[in-house]
C-alpha cells in the first residue's frame, strides 16, 4: 500500500490517501476540502485505530491512540499518532505479540506529552481464568519501552483506567477478582508510579463494596492538586440489592480515600458514564431502573446532588464530554415510544446549569425483535476549548442490513445549535458501524467511523473546517 | 432455499402456500405433519400401535400353534442367534456407577462402545491425553490405560465397538509444536505468572484398534496432517458390518474413511460440501450393510451485505455407501442458533435427521425429516410445541423402522414418533422432569441396541433415568441408573447391546483424583438378561 500526502489551502487539512482502497462510504481519492463544512472521508492508513480505541490528547493538541489487535488467536497493542491538524501516521505495535487474549487497552498522557499505555493480558490455563495488568511508556522519540508487569495473575480483570497527573506521578485502577484465602473476591486495586519511575501498590476498595464496573473516563488528574479521582459503580455481592456509585481520590502520598457514595442510586442503576475537562470538573451520567437520567457533577467544591436530566426515560449509556471551563455536553437516546427513537443532547453550561433537552435526530425503528437494538445511533461527541461541540451518529435507515452514512450536529460555545449535516453518505447500507469524534486545534472537529469485520468500511475519518 | 421450497411444494395446497421464498411458507410447513396433514394426539398414535400390536399378536399366536415345529427345528426358538434370542431379553437391573477416571478440571466428555454381549470400552480425555477403561461382559473394570502418546498433546476421542467386540478409537493429535514460556515479574523483580502455549505444530487424526479380545494395537494416523485445529477435527466413528467408518471435519470440508476389522484403510472420501460455510456438529449413523448417513451444520454469515450480517446455520445430509457419498441435501436453511443434528438410519434403509430449529424472535423447537429413498428427504416438520424452547434432540430408528426423537423442554422431556408413513406424533410428554443433553453439548441419550429396541437417557437433578423401548414401542417405565451425579446436567451418553446390557456414562463432579478434587468419568453398567429369562 502507498501513501501519498497532500497538502490543501490553508495549510489545515492534509488528506492521506490509501491506492486501492474499497469502502462502502466511498472514501476519497483527490480530496478537496471544503472551505467550511465536512472534508471527504479519508481512509486512515493502516494499522488504524478503530472507533473504539482509547485515545488521549496531548497539549500541543496532538494524540495518541492505543487499541488492541486481534489476528487469530493472537493478539496485540497498537498505537497510533495523530497530529495537530487530525492527520493519523499508521500504527506500532506496543509490545509483543502475544498468544493469549489482550483486553482493556487505555492509554493517558502527561504534562510532557509522554504516553503510558495499560492493558490486561489475559491467560487461560486448564480452564482457569488469569489477568495480567501491564503498561508501557514511551521513549522521548516516541518509541515504547520495555513492558512492565503490575499484578500477579487475577481472576479475570473487568476493566483499567489510566491517568496522569500533573506531579509526573501515573496511576493505574483496575477491578478484578483476588485470590484471598481460597477464595477469590471482588477488588479495586491500583498501581502508581512515581515521577522517577518507582512503582506502588495499594487496594482502592475491598470486596464489601461489592463488583466494580470502571467506565471509561472514571479516572482522571484533578490538575493543579497532584491527586487523581476515581468514580465507579458497584453491585453488591451476593447480588439483589441497590448498587452504587462510588467515588475516591489518590492523595499526594499515595493513599486512596474512604471510596464513599456520591448519591442513592436506586435499584438497578447502570450504564455509568464520566467525563473530565481540563480544569478538573466532573461530570457524571448514568441511568436509573426506570430509565431516568442522573447527572452529578464535582469541582473543587465536591460533588453536587445529582439532577434528573429533562426529557423523559432514556434508554443506553450516555456519551459525555468535557471542556476546559467546565461546560459539558451529555448525549443520550430517548427510550423508544411508538417504535421511534430519539437522540438526543443536554448541554451543562460553566456555572452547572442545565440547559434544556435538544432532540438532534429521529429514527423509525425496525420491527420486533431488532428493536432491542435500540436506535443503533453509535453517538460521538466531542468538544473544543471554547466550549463548541460537535455530536455524530450513524445515519438512519436503521434496519437489519445497516445504517446509510454518518450525521453530525454541532453545537456553539453559547448554547446555539446548528443545523444537521453529512459528514458521509453509504453507497449501500452498512452494519456494524461505530463512530467517534474529536476535537482539534483551530476550532476543527473529526469524525472518524468503520464498520467492525468489513474490511470494505476501514477506518475513515472527515475533518470539518470552518 | 429454492430445493426446500421445491419440497415444501410437494403434497401442499397451492392455494395455501404463503409466497415462496418467504420465512412464512418455511414455518406454515414446518408447522404440519406430513402424508395425512394431521398431528395426532399421543392418545390416537397409541390407540393405533395398539391396534398394530393386535395384529402382530394374532399372527405371531398363529404362528406359534401352526408352526412352532418348524420354528424350533430351525432354531428360532431356543436357538443360537443371538439377535433372536435378545429380541425377548427383559432389561436387567442398573448396578451402581463406576468411577474410572475423576480429578478432572473441565468436564469430560467420555464416549462409550459396547459389544453384542455387553462388553464395555469407555474413552475420554485429560490433560492432552486419551485414556480408555474397558470392562468384558459380566466382568470387571480395567485399570484406564493412556492410549495416546505421552508426547503429543491429544484430545477429541470417539469410539466404536463392533458386535463382535472389535474396537478403534479415534482422536485429534497435534504434533511438531512448540511451546512458548512467558516469564511475568513485577517492578520489584518477583514472579508475577508464567504463561505457557503451544503454538505452531500440525493436526491429525489417530486411531487406534483393537480385535476382539485382544490389545491394542499400535496407531495410525488416518488423517492428513494439517496446520489448523480445523484440518482434523469433530471425529466421529460407528461400527460397520465389517469394520468402521470415521468422518471428521478437514477445513472446509468433511472427510471420511472405512477401516477394516483387520486394519486395512480405505482411500479417503470427501463429502461435497453444500454450501460455504465450515461443516460442524457431524452426526454418524449406519445400517449393518454399511449404507451411511451424515448430518451435518454448515455457518455462513447472513445478512447484507453479503458477508457481514449474523451467522446463520443450516442442516445437511448425505448418504453414503463404500463407494462413496451422495450429493449433499439441505434440509433446513436461516436458523439463528446452532442446530447440533442428530442422524439415524433404519433396518431398511430409512433415515432421519432431527435437529433444534431456532429462528429469530420465536423460541426454538424441534425438526426432523425423514427419507425412505436415499437422497428423497422429506420435508422437515415441527416436532415440539413453539410455546417453549426445545433444545438438544435425539433421535433413533428400532427395528420396525419407527423414528423417534426426544428432546428437552426447560427441565422436562418430551419424545415425538414417526409411523411408518412418516407422519409424526405430537409431542409426548413423560410426566416427569428430564433433560437430554448437557446444555450445548450433544449426547448420544436415544441408541439403538442392535436388536431393534432403543434405549432413552434422561439428566434429572443429580440423577439419571433410562426408559427402555421395545420394538415398536412405546416407552417403558424409567429405572433409576443413579442419583448421585452431583450435576443436573451428568449425563454423558447411553449405550445398549442386542444382549439386553445397557451402560450409562455420567459425569460426575466431587471426587478426589490424582490431581485432587473435580470432575470424573463414571459409568453404571445393565448387565444382559440371564439366559434363563429368554422367551
Amino acid at each position: 500500500m502507498r501513501w501519498r500526502v497532500r497538502v490543501a489551502s490553508l495549510g489545515v487539512v492534509v488528506a492521506l490517501v490509501a491506492t486501492g482502497c474499497r469502502g462502502g462510504s466511498d472514501p476519497t481519492t483527490d480530496p478537496a476540502p471544503p472551505a467550511v463544512g465536512w472534508g471527504p472521508p479519508v481512509v486512515l492508513p493502516a494499522p488504524a485505530p478503530p472507533s473504539s480505541a482509547a485515545v488521549a490528547e496531548r497539549p500541543d493538541g496532538s494524540a495518541v491512540a492505543v487499541w488492541v489487535d486481534r489476528q487469530g488467536a493472537a493478539a496485540q497493542v497498537m498505537s497510533a499518532e495523530r497530529d495537530a491538524q487530525g492527520i493519523w501516521s499508521p500504527g506500532v505495535r506496543v509490545g509483543a505479540e502475544s498468544p493469549t487474549p489482550i483486553q482493556g487497552a487505555r492509554v493517558a498522557v502527561d504534562s510532557d506529552g509522554v504516553a503510558t499505555a495499560v492493558w490486561a493480558l489475559w491467560d487461560r490455563p486448564g480452564g482457569a481464568v488469569f489477568a495480567f495488568v501491564q503498561s508501557a511508556r514511551q521513549a522521548p522519540d516516541g518509541a515504547w519501552e520495555e513492558v512492565q508487569t503490575l499484578s500477579r495473575g487475577t481472576n479475570g480483570v473487568s476493566e483499567i483506567l489510566a491517568a496522569a497527573l500533573d506531579d509526573g506521578r501515573f496511576t493505574v485502577v483496575w477491578s478484578g477478582s483476588e485470590r484471598r484465602n481460597g477464595s477469590y473476591v471482588p477488588e479495586v486495586r491500583s498501581a502508581t508510579r512515581s515521577a522517577s519511575g518507582t512503582w506502588s501498590f495499594a487496594r482502592v476498595a475491598s470486596r464489601t463494596r461489592g463488583d466494580g464496573y470502571l467506565p471509561p473516563g472514571g479516572l482522571a488528574a484533578v490538575p493543579g492538586e497532584g491527586s487523581a479521582r476515581l468514580i465507579w459503580s458497584t453491585l453488591p455481592r451476593p447480588p439483589g440489592g441497590p448498587g452504587q456509585i462510588l467515588t475516591s481520590t489518590l492523595d499526594a502520598r499515595g493513599a486512596w480515600s474512604t471510596p464513599r457514595a456520591i448519591a442513592p442510586t436506586g435499584p438497578q442503576a447502570s450504564d455509568l458514564a464520566v467525563a473530565t475537562g481540563t480544569d478538573g470538573t466532573t461530570t457524571a451520567a448514568w441511568r436509573t431502573g426506570t430509565g431516568t437520567l442522573r447527572v452529578a457533577r464535582t469541582s473543587r467544591a465536591g460533588w453536587s446532588t445529582p439532577r434528573s436530566g429533562p426529557g423523559g426515560p432514556v434508554t443506553g449509556r450516555a456519551e459525555i464530554a468535557a471542556g476546559s471551563g467546565g461546560e459539558a455536553l451529555v448525549v443520550v437516546e430517548g427510550a423508544p415510544v411508538q417504535g421511534r427513537s430519539e437522540l438526543r443532547a443536554l448541554r451543562i453550561d460553566r456555572s452547572g446549569s442545565f440547559g434544556p433537552i435538544r432532540t438532534l435526530a429521529r429514527r423509525s425503528l425496525p420491527p420486533p425483535p431488532l428493536d432491542e437494538l435500540r436506535g443503533q445511533w453509535s453517538p460521538a461527541v466531542a468538544i473544543d476549548t471554547d466550549g463548541r461541540a460537535v455530536v455524530a451518529w450513524t445515519a438512519s435507515r436503521t434496519t437489519s442490513d445497516g445504517v446509510g452514512g454518518v450525521r453530525a450536529r454541532l453545537v456553539t460555545g453559547a448554547g446555539n445549535w446548528g443545523p444537521l449535516e453529512t459528514v458521509s453518505t453509504f453507497s449501500s447500507p452498512v452494519a456494524s458501524v461505530t463512530v467517534s469524534a474529536d476535537a482539534l486545534t483551530g476550532g476543527e472537529f473529526q469524525v472518524r467511523w468503520q464498520a467492525d469485520r468489513n474490511p470494505d468500511v476501514p477506518p475513515q475519518a472527515s475533518i470539518r473546517t470552518n | 432455499m429454492k430445493a426446500i421450497e421445491e419440497r415444501l411444494r410437494a403434497g401442499r395446497p397451492p392455494q395455501a402456500e404463503p409466497p415462496p421464498g418467504t420465512e412464512e411458507r418455511l414455518r406454515l410447513a414446518l408447522s404440519q405433519p406430513r402424508r395425512d396433514q394431521r398431528a395426532r394426539s399421543p392418545e390416537e398414535w397409541r390407540r393405533d400401535s395398539r391396534r398394530r400390536g393386535g395384529r402382530l399378536l394374532s399372527i405371531a399366536v398363529l404362528a406359534l400353534i401352526g408352526g412352532a415345529a418348524v420354528a424350533y427345528a430351525t432354531g428360532v426358538i431356543g436357538g443360537e442367534s443371538r439377535q433372536e434370542a435378545a429380541a425377548v431379553a427383559s432389561p436387567g437391573e442398573w448396578g451402581p456407577a463406576t468411577v474410572l477416571s475423576g480429578g478432572h478440571r473441565r468436564p469430560p466428555v467420555p464416549r462409550l462402545g459396547i459389544d453384542g454381549d455387553g462388553g464395555l470400552l469407555v474413552v475420554w480425555s485429560r490433560g492432552g491425553a486419551v485414556e480408555a477403561a474397558t470392562r468384558p461382559a459380566s466382568g470387571s473394570w480395567t485399570r484406564p490405560v493412556r492410549l495416546s502418546s505421552a508426547a503429543v498433546p491429544s484430545g477429541d476421542p470417539a469410539v466404536a465397538v463392533t458386535p463382535d467386540g472389535s474396537a478403534l478409537a479415534v482422536w485429534q493429535e497435534r504434533r511438531d509444536g512448540r511451546v512458548e514460556r512467558q516469564v511475568l515479574r513485577l517492578p520489584d523483580g518477583s514472579l508475577a505468572g508464567v504463561i505457557t502455549r503451544r503454538v505452531g505444530g500440525s493436526y491429525t487424526l489417530v486411531a487406534r484398534r483393537r480385535s476382539a479380545g485382544g490389545a491394542w494395537q499400535a496407531p495410525i494416523d488416518i488423517s492428513e496432517a494439517g496446520g489448523n485445529r480445523r484440518d482434523a477435527a469433530d471425529p466421529r466413528v460407528v461400527s460397520t458390518g465389517d469394520g468402521f467408518l470415521v468422518a471428521w471435519v478437514r477445513g472446509d470440508r468433511l472427510e471420511t474413511r472405512r477401516i477394516g476389522r483387520d486394519g486395512t484403510l480405505d482411500e479417503t472420501l470427501s463429502v461435497d460440501p453444500a454450501g460455504e460455510g465450515p461443516p460442524r456438529q457431524l452426526a454418524l449413523a449406519v445400517d449393518a450393510e454399511g449404507e451411511a448417513l451424515v448430518a451435518w451444520t454448515e455457518r455462513t454469515r447472513g445478512g447484507e451485505p453479503a458477508g457481514h450480517g449474523l451467522p446463520v446455520h443450516s442442516v445437511v445430509a448425505a448418504r453414503g455407501d463404500r463407494g462413496g457419498w451422495g450429493d449433499p441435501v439441505t434440509l433446513a436453511e436461516g436458523l439463528v442458533q446452532a442446530p447440533q443434528p442428530t442422524a439415524a438410519v433404519g433396518p431398511d434403509g430409512q433415515a432421519a435427521v432431527a435437529y433444534t430449529a431456532t429462528t429469530p424472535g420465536r423460541p426454538s423447537y424441534i425438526a426432523a425429516s425423514l427419507t425412505f429413498d436415499g437422497d428423497d428427504w422429506e420435508a422437515p416438520v415441527s416436532l415440539s410445541s413453539e410455546a417453549r424452547s426445545s433444545y438438544a434432540p435425539n433421535v433413533a430408528i428400532d427395528g420396525d423402522g419407527r423414528a423417534v426423537v426426544h428432546w428437552s423442554v426447560g427441565a422436562a422431556t418430551q419424545f415425538s414418533v414417526a409411523d411408518e408413513g412418516g407422519g409424526w406424533s405430537a409431542p409426548v410428554g413423560y410426566g416427569s422432569g428430564g433433560l437430554v443433553g448437557q446444555y450445548s453439548t450433544a449426547v448420544p441419550a436415544l441408541v439403538p441396541d442392535g436388536a431393534g429396541r432403543l434405549i432413552g437417557a434422561f439428566g434429572q437433578h443429580a440423577g439419571i433415568h433410562v426408559r427402555d423401548w421395545p420394538r415398536g414401542g412405546p416407552f417403558g417405565l424409567p429405572h433409576l441408573v443413579t442419583d448421585a451425579t452431583g450435576s443436573q446436567f451428568g449425563l454423558g451418553g447411553v449405550a445398549a447391546s442386542p444382549s439386553g446390557a445397557a451402560a450409562v456414562a455420567v459425569v460426575g463432579f466431587g471426587l478426589k483424583g490424582p490431581r485432587g478434587r473435580g470432575w470424573d468419568v463414571r459409568v453404571a453398567v445393565r448387565e444382559a438378561a440371564a439366559t434363563g429369562e429368554r422367551g
